[in-house]
């Protein structure tokens, strides 16, 4: 299958070339990456270099969009969000199944559309999910299934996001850290707990980026099932060096209590004569291991071959109930300073 | 300023075994050196252990306050009662400005909550109520960090405050603490208002909004035993409390306590307040504590304030705050809206 690559950023460099290098190398599964798009062209010549030590084989770059998805069956986008929408409905236009990099769309309408037009063509549609194959939440699931409906889970995670001028800033461009990470939780806990939802969410914007440029930077996610409250915490302020903080999560049950937390994960600790101590992670990732995007990226391609585009859909659809809970919540939600 | 060689002997009384805390308090009292336990007054829950204490340990045992104030001359006492008793104590005690450390809650409704504040301040009585997280080494350090600056703008404090449920202590009655007439609140309020005196010492601030799911889902008791409270300072701090008597019976502690607090500039999180080895065994991996300082500490303060007759570190008003912000969030569990605290 003929894989393409639209938008070869930060994600793809650390996580999809990976995956698919592990996918075809050491799976075999039959992937082949024609090449990547990008508008920037020095993005584009790292990506190029970086794929094909990886891989082993020429890759192709493209800067003419329309060119690119003639050479694709199968076209991964991740490209800023905004931009989402107008590729994806391209390549669905060309006959190509998709690929999107969560969040879908910046707007849920978007996804519905994409999804209506998916279904009628009888092609894929998959949304990047990484966390429901993230082993770790996957044993959460397990655990779940055993021991009933948790009390309360508490999700945290934070990353320090550079005060430039990036699309990520301005709201209408990416929805803020509600969105672009927020959509994560929201669609990983109606995937984990599988019933009905109530979301309310409490934003602000702290760093001077974004008060300037309006995108909350700042939130939490509280979210409520007939059984369980979930306290999710999305971060893009913080310091540096808070790495290791990057996840934590903690599950209370009846009678049981679990918590993961990235200072207590794999990794290597170094004490250096200069005074410094510091813990060097297993994973080029904060987010999530590797083992995620291998399992998601298998899980599209045996869809789509198997011709069980349902199971494709079913991601998808779980994706656009999470979008419109939190553009229902933001309704009734005061975004404070 | 005294030094501490020259520091006399406090007339100590301890009011009630009622409470599970006399277990940590009576072995502090009785080892500091500059208090001296002469008396235990037997009312409320437990007056048969509080009766054969004495006598073990040869101080004069009281069946009522007027007793121990009349033949004891008690300068201070630590009330382990029931928290619906304090008032009816406090205000015995309160004219013969017999110092009080009381503890926690206040009491068990708004109102003899407000009226023991009346009650003190008419009397300008010495009293203290030993919240320990303001005893606690990391959690000390995590509140000069915030005052100092150093953790930056504090955007988000996570704190967890869970124990077991206390009516499965041995040896003790500790039936009333799910007894909502005797206790005032479930195991949410039990244990969180610990933690609400921590929030508002580690931010610097007081609790502005609270929305609050407060549960008794887990132990099948008569009043709450979990809860989840979101919490909005006045500096803009936004707090997420889980809190109940819903630590499982395998956790290694009786207590499973932390802090995260997320400031612009740092990340600080107390994963523990204690220092602790763990140890494994056939039956299981435990935790023992080797250093636990905060309740000799809450203990020795409260002497000296006393003996220097300066004002203790967390006062009435503290006692009154950390009340009201608990009250307002049964309130909002109980109502199903958030409620802004005056």
């Amino acid at each position: 299958m003929r894989v393409l690559i639209v938008g070869v950023g930060n994600i793809v460099r650390k996580a999809y070339l990976l995956a698919i290098k592990k996918l075809t190398m050491d799976l075999g599964v039959p992937l082949q990456l024609v090449g990547g798009y990008d508008i920037n062209s020095e993005t584009l010549a790292e990506f190029k270099k970086q794929a094909e030590e990886l891989l082993g084989y020429p890759v192709k770059t493209f800067q003419d969009l329309d060119a690119a998805l003639e050479e694709a069956e199968l076209v991964i986008i991740s490209t800023p969000t905004f931009s989402h929408y107008e590729i994806a409905d391209k390549a669905l236009d060309m006959g190509i199944n998709v690929y999107l990099e969560k969040p879908p769309t910046r707007y849920s309408w978007q996804l519905q559309a994409l999804l209506d037009k998916a279904r009628s063509m009888g092609l894929g549609l998959m949304i990047g999910h990484p966390r429901r194959f993230d082993p770790r939440f996957k044993v959460l699931k397990e655990i779940v299934q055993k021991l009933g409906a948790p009390l309360f889970i508490r999700i945290s995670e934070r990353a320090s996001l550079p005060q430039n001028d990036s699309w990520r800033w301005h709201y209408d461009l990416s929805g803020g850290v509600i969105l672009d990470v927020g959509i994560h939780y929201v669609h990983l806990i109606n995937w984990l707990l599988e019933n009905d939802l109530k979301l309310e969410v409490r934003a602000r914007r702290v760093s001077e980026a974004s008060r300037r440029w309006g995108a909350p930077d700042w939130a939490e996610l509280i979210l409520r099932s007939p059984e369980t409250l979930v306290s999710v915490e999305v971060s893009w302020v913080g310091p540096k060096g808070a790495s290791e903080s990057a996840i934590c999560l903690e599950t209370f049950f009846k009678g049981a209590s679990m918590r993961l937390s990235d200072l207590e994960s794999p990794g290597w600790y170094i004490s250096q004569s200069s005074g410094n101590f510091h813990k060097i992670r297993y994973s080029a990732l904060y987010s999530s291991p590797i083992e995620a995007f291998v399992e998601e990226v298998k899980y599209t391609f045996e869809g789509l071959e198997t011709g069980e585009l349902s199971k494709l859909y079913v991601v998808a659809e779980e994706s656009l109930r999470s979008m419109r809970l939190l553009e229902e919540a933001l309704k009734s939600s005061i975004i404070s300073s | 300023m005294t030094r501490s060689a020259d520091y006399r002997k406090v007339r100590f009384g301890i009011i009630s075994f009622a409470h599970v805390h006399i277990n940590r308090y009576l072995p502090e009292i009785l080892s500091n050196p500059k208090a001296e336990l002469v008396a235990i007054v037997g009312i409320g829950s437990n007056k048969e252990l509080a009766e054969r204490k004495a006598r073990e340990l040869g101080i004069s045992y009281y069946e009522s306050l007027s007793d121990m104030i009349a033949n004891s001359q008690v300068e201070a006492v630590y009330i382990a009662s029931e928290p619906y008793l304090h008032k009816e104590i406090i205000e015995i005690l309160a004219p013969e400005g017999i110092a009080v450390l009381c503890d926690k809650p206040l009491a068990t409704t708004m109102e003899d909550a407000e009226k023991i504040a009346e009650i003190v301040d008419k009397h300008n009585l010495k009293f203290m109520m030993p919240f320990n997280p303001r005893f606690q080494k990391p959690v000390i350090k995590l509140a000069q960090m915030v005052r100092s600056g150093e953790l930056g703008e504090l955007i988000s404090l996570y704190t967890v405050k869970v124990g077991k449920n206390p009516l499965t202590i041995k040896g003790m009655d500790t039936s009333w603490f799910a007894d909502k007439e005797r206790a005032g609140f479930g195991g949410f309020g039990d244990i969180g208002i610990h933690a609400v005196d921590g929030i508002r010492y580690i931010t610097g601030s007081e609790v502005r909004k609270v929305r609050a799911y407060i549960y008794s889902k887990v132990h099948s008791l008569d009043v709450d035993d979990f809860g989840v409270a979101f919490m909005e300072m006045e500096n803009g701090t936004q707090v997420t409390l889980v809190s109940g008597w819903f630590n499982p019976k395998g956790y290694p502690t009786w207590l499973n306590i932390r802090f995260e607090a997320l400031g612009t500039r740092g990340v600080f999180t107390v994963e523990k307040p204690y220092h602790d080895y763990w140890i494994y065994t056939d039956e299981g991996a435990f935790r023992k504590d080797w250093l636990r300082v905060d309740v000799p500490i809450a203990v020795d303060t409260f002497i000296r304030s006393v003996i220097d007759d300066i004002e203790p570190p967390i006062t009435i008003k503290d006692a009154l705050q950390n009340f009201r912000v608990m009250w307002y969030a049964y309130e909002s569990a109980r109502r199903g809206k958030e409620m802004i605290i005056e």
